[in-house]
């Protein structure tokens, strides 16, 4: 039966003021790509897109789950969910420039965890509770800091994002 | 899919740079041949951003030490912000960049003893019980290969310093 370790859970990440959601929504899903969790056929999954509309506002709800298959035996889970109110766009000015971006409150919750025997292959569990314990230790081990490097990593880039396109 | 062991994770350059970017994958190229790779281009990503441009690109190199084994070294490559200037004799590139490299072994990389938990179970066994000091050796290598062609790139790159 297939089991998983929290890695890291609720990470958060706030954010008030102009931003580009559009480019930001672009980045994370770029990020996601690039280290090998953005497959739709395989591993990717928008779980949920809701968007109210509050005036001249919006307020959006945005969930997602990523899965890397890492070996047979481990799989990486990424979660993300973007709460977002107040979006609306905005005209500002930069260097004599007049830009069209977007204005709201973003709240970013990362989560992550490692999933041991995702495909549900190992029946029996005494022999899983020797293997694990036993044989590769080590292995789950390397595997929980990566994963843990990893969400800290994409935290980081969408902390470096929004810093570079603070207006 | 078969089970990689991390060998070296996240060893990392990061320079203001100016370097002849075929240069650098012709050296690195050659050194992973003498080594006995096989290197390919997994990725490559290229972005222009304000008339700058950001490139990514990752390499894989991989060798079978033998049926069972098999080494791979990655190498991540990101440059940032960048412009191509022109010199007297060569095309440089002017930016950021970040170098990762990362290695691992993988076992059983045909997949043979795959097929089930069990066969997966001995297969662990005898990596343990039996393989262990094989085991060992081959980590010093990759160890001492991935460091090779990281230091092998940083001493390319600082020679564009003092050009």
């Amino acid at each position: 039966m297939s089991e998983s370790i929290p890695i890291c859970s609720g990470l958060k990440l706030k954010w008030k003021g102009p931003f580009d959601m559009d480019e930001l929504y672009k980045s994370i899903k770029y990020w996601l790509d690039y280290n090998g969790y953005g497959d739709e056929r395989k591993s990717f999954k928008e779980e949920r897109y809701v968007e109210r509309s509050k005036g001249d506002s919006k307020q959006l709800e945005i969930g997602w789950k990523a899965e890397k298959q890492v070996g047979d035996y481990f799989s990486y889970v990424i979660e993300l969910t973007y709460f977002v109110i107040g979006l609306k766009k905005i005209k500002i000015q930069k260097d004599g420039k007049e830009f069209t971006t977007s204005q709201a409150d973003l709240e970013l919750r990362l989560s992550a965890k490692l999933v041991k025997d995702p495909k549900n292959k190992w029946k029996n569990e005494i022999m899983r509770g020797f293997y694990e314990r036993f044989i590769i230790p080590q292995r789950i081990e390397d595997h929980k800091i990566a994963l843990y490097q990893k969400i800290y990593s994409l935290h980081d880039e969408i902390k470096t994002f929004l810093e570079l396109h603070k207006y | 899919m078969p089970e990689c062991d991390y060998v070296i994770r996240d060893l990392v350059i990061k320079q203001e740079a100016n370097f002849n970017m075929v240069e650098l994958y012709n050296t690195l190229k050659e050194w992973f041949r003498l080594k006995g790779y096989i290197l390919y281009e997994k990725e490559y990503d290229d972005r222009i951003k304000n008339n700058k441009k950001d490139t990514k690109i990752k390499w894989e190199a991989t060798k079978a030490i033998d049926d069972y084994t098999l080494f791979t070294i990655k190498v991540s490559i990101k440059i940032s912000n960048y412009k191509i200037v022109s010199t007297k004799k060569e095309k440089l590139v002017e930016g950021s960049l970040k170098m990762e490299f990362e290695s691992y072994i993988e076992t059983d990389f045909e997949e043979k003893w795959e097929s089930n938990p069990f066969q997966k179970f001995i297969r662990g066994v005898y990596d343990k019980v039996m393989n262990s000091e094989k085991r060992k050796k081959y980590e010093k290598t990759l160890d001492d290969h991935t460091h090779e062609v990281y230091n092998k790139t940083k001493f390319f790159l600082n020679m564009y310093k003092f050009k």
